[in-house]
């Protein structure tokens, strides 16, 4: 079943009032999620990913072509839409005067729904349970109040989960309970998500949608698929102990890429890693550290992105 | 898939709900907003001591303290209520709880009405609190049991009046995002518009068919009489010739103009998520 079809989904932004100047942020976008699927929104910025997370939730409505939610049109079934989605970002918060439990009775009272024994785990994982309930959310912890906002979009029993930033803003043991929370809900939701944090992506995601600077689509994939077609299997990352000159790097006889003054070296095999290595380690005394892994999905947008 | 008007009450129930508890949480505003409706009835009643109305432009039985008391507990509820509600987008937006309250299908007109009745609890205590001992003490309560329908009727159009306005200006925030000065000088227009410091009958005849078509002016002039005089007149200058009218161009008058104002501010709500600049204020 289809979760998402985004057909001809143009999405523009009004730079001045009543919308005579604009600026483009989606550009005839087509493509599809079936259920349960989990994608991975990527793309440099800007290039429209935000954007199309907040026109799935049915926050923005698009300006040409439509998008379809579970066969609800954006445009003609907002209402439906929102109420089959969930948009999270650091950007939304919570009324921090207000506790935990009047919170939580808000939503689920203007959502017509309880809070299921799901959600209820999900708050008690992070001890927000019992007397806590009668917290301030000021008085939160950071991990409470990520698990908390999840829980809240939880209570819509959302089909779709729209994930916008979250990993890349939590402190490295917020994100571990977070993903936590994550893990145990993704496997019955519909997962879109957009981070700069490669490693969740590619833990969670399968595929891949990426766009471009100016908003259109470049490709949609598998992350199996890309891989396959990605020319190369290993790569080398090098921290130098200051930026290596191009005649050092172009010695190596590797195809290569900087990103400030790391260095990042593309092998095809096991051969070319070895000999990559011997050749480092002959400049030792210029580097810091090199790793050598197998691609991964952050390789794969790295290479999707330079061929833009 | 429309929305059920029970799920709509719902929705306008849990937001005025959650605003009152917001309200309440911010207690030293509470003693902010108390000092500032306390000065309004010292400042209005020293104006009214002090003033006094040349002959005849008053009615038998009004002096210009009562006219001009009755009239500020009125109008502070309503005035208070009106900042509140014309607020309420950016407060929300600056607070980062918009986005979410559109997602969970919780729209623009209902979270104004929420805020307006929210608010209506606050001031209408507030108010309460200093105008009714205010008004016995000048002898300008002097409302019968009888009509007190009347009365809240009054109330009530004239609030139906302010939410459509403040609705008019959520419009224009939703567009243009700064309203300057707009906010602030209608209501000062309004002060005048509606009668407030003295009967429109004062303004030039020309002005009284569209002064005299606004419900808050036919709403106070009542509320008014039935305050001091404890009945409503049958003709009032300018406003009105049979109170049957009066109360029927009121009523008539509040709806329509709410559900014009309202089905505008709908329409560029609907606009500016199209345009994607309805989180930004």
């Amino acid at each position: 079943m289809k979760a998402v079809k985004a057909i001809n989904l143009t999405k523009t932004f009004a730079l001045s009032p009543l919308g005579a100047r604009k600026i483009i942020a989606l550009k005839d976008i087509n493509f599809e999620i079936e259920e349960k699927e989990h994608l991975a929104v990527m793309g440099p910025s800007p290039s429209g990913k935000t954007t199309l997370l907040k026109v799935i939730a049915g926050i923005y409505l698009p300006d040409k072509g439509d998008l379809l939610i579970y066969g609800n049109s954006v445009r003609k079934k907002a209402r439906a839409v929102r109420n089959l989605t969930c948009y999270m970002s650091p950007q939304i918060q919570l009324n921090k005067k207000l506790t935990v439990k009047e919170t939580l009775n808000y939503f689920t009272r203007i959502l017509g729904k309880k809070i299921s024994g799901e959600v209820e785990e999900l708050l008690q994982s992070v001890g927000i349970v019992g007397e806590n309930l009668d917290n301030r959310i000021e008085t939160l912890s950071d991990a409470q109040l990520a698990v908390l906002k999840l829980a809240i979009g939880l209570i819509k029993e959302p089909k779709i989960l729209l994930l916008d930033r979250i990993f890349g803003s939590l402190d490295p043991k917020v994100k571990e309970v977070f993903t936590d929370a994550i893990e145990k809900v993704s496997d019955q939701t519909t997962l879109v998500m957009v981070d700069q944090e490669m490693e969740i992506l590619g833990k969670f995601c399968k595929k891949i949608l990426l766009l471009s600077k100016d908003g259109s689509m470049v490709t949609m994939g598998s992350v199996e698929q890309l891989l396959r077609n990605y020319p190369y299997k290993f790569d080398i990352e090098v921290i130098p102990k200051k930026a290596l000159s191009k005649e050092i790097l172009e010695s190596m006889g590797y195809p290569y890429q900087l990103m400030g003054s790391l260095v990042r070296f593309y092998l095809t095999s096991e051969e070319e890693v070895l000999d990559l290595t011997k050749k480092l380690l002959k400049i030792k005394d210029k580097i810091i550290s090199f790793e050598t892994s197998s691609i991964d999905v952050e390789d794969v947008y790295y290479w999707l992105i330079s061929k833009e | 898939m429309g929305i059920r008007l029970s799920e709509l009450l719902i929705a306008i129930l849990a937001t005025f709900e959650r605003y009152i508890k917001l309200d309440l949480k911010y207690k030293f505003q509470y003693a902010i907003d108390a000092i500032i409706i306390a000065s309004n009835f010292i400042g209005f009643g020293i104006m009214g001591f002090f003033m006094e109305a040349r002959g005849g432009v008053l009615p038998e039985g009004y002096t210009f303290e009562k006219f001009i008391l009755v009239g500020t507990y009125l109008w502070t509820m309503l005035t208070k209520i009106y900042d509140d509600c014309t607020k309420v987008l950016s407060e929300e937006a600056s607070r980062g709880a918009l986005t979410l309250l559109i997602g969970s299908n919780i729209t623009i007109p209902v979270i104004l009405v929420g805020r307006a009745l929210a608010s209506t609890v606050k001031y209408g205590a507030l108010a309460s609190l200093f105008g009714i001992p205010t008004l016995y003490f000048i002898g300008a309560l002097n409302l019968k049991a009888s009509a007190i329908p009347l009365a809240i009727l009054c109330f009530a159009c004239s609030w139906i009046f302010i939410i459509g306005l403040s609705a008019v200006i959520t419009a224009i925030i939703l567009m243009f995002k700064r309203t300057g000065m707009l906010t602030i000088s209608l209501m000062e227009a309004l002060m005048f518009a509606i009668g407030f410091y003295f009967p429109i009958e004062l303004l030039p005849p020309q002005l009284w068919p569209i002064l005299g078509a606004i419900p808050f002016t036919i709403g106070l002039q009542i509320f008014r009489d039935l305050m001091i005089l404890g009945e409503a007149r049958q003709v009032v200058n300018g406003i009105y010739s049979s109170l049957q009218m009066g109360i029927t161009k009121m009523v008539l008058g509040s709806i329509i103009f709410a559900a014009i104002t309202f089905t505008i501010m709908n329409v560029i709500s609907k606009l500016a998520q199209k345009w994607g600049t309805i989180e930004q204020y």
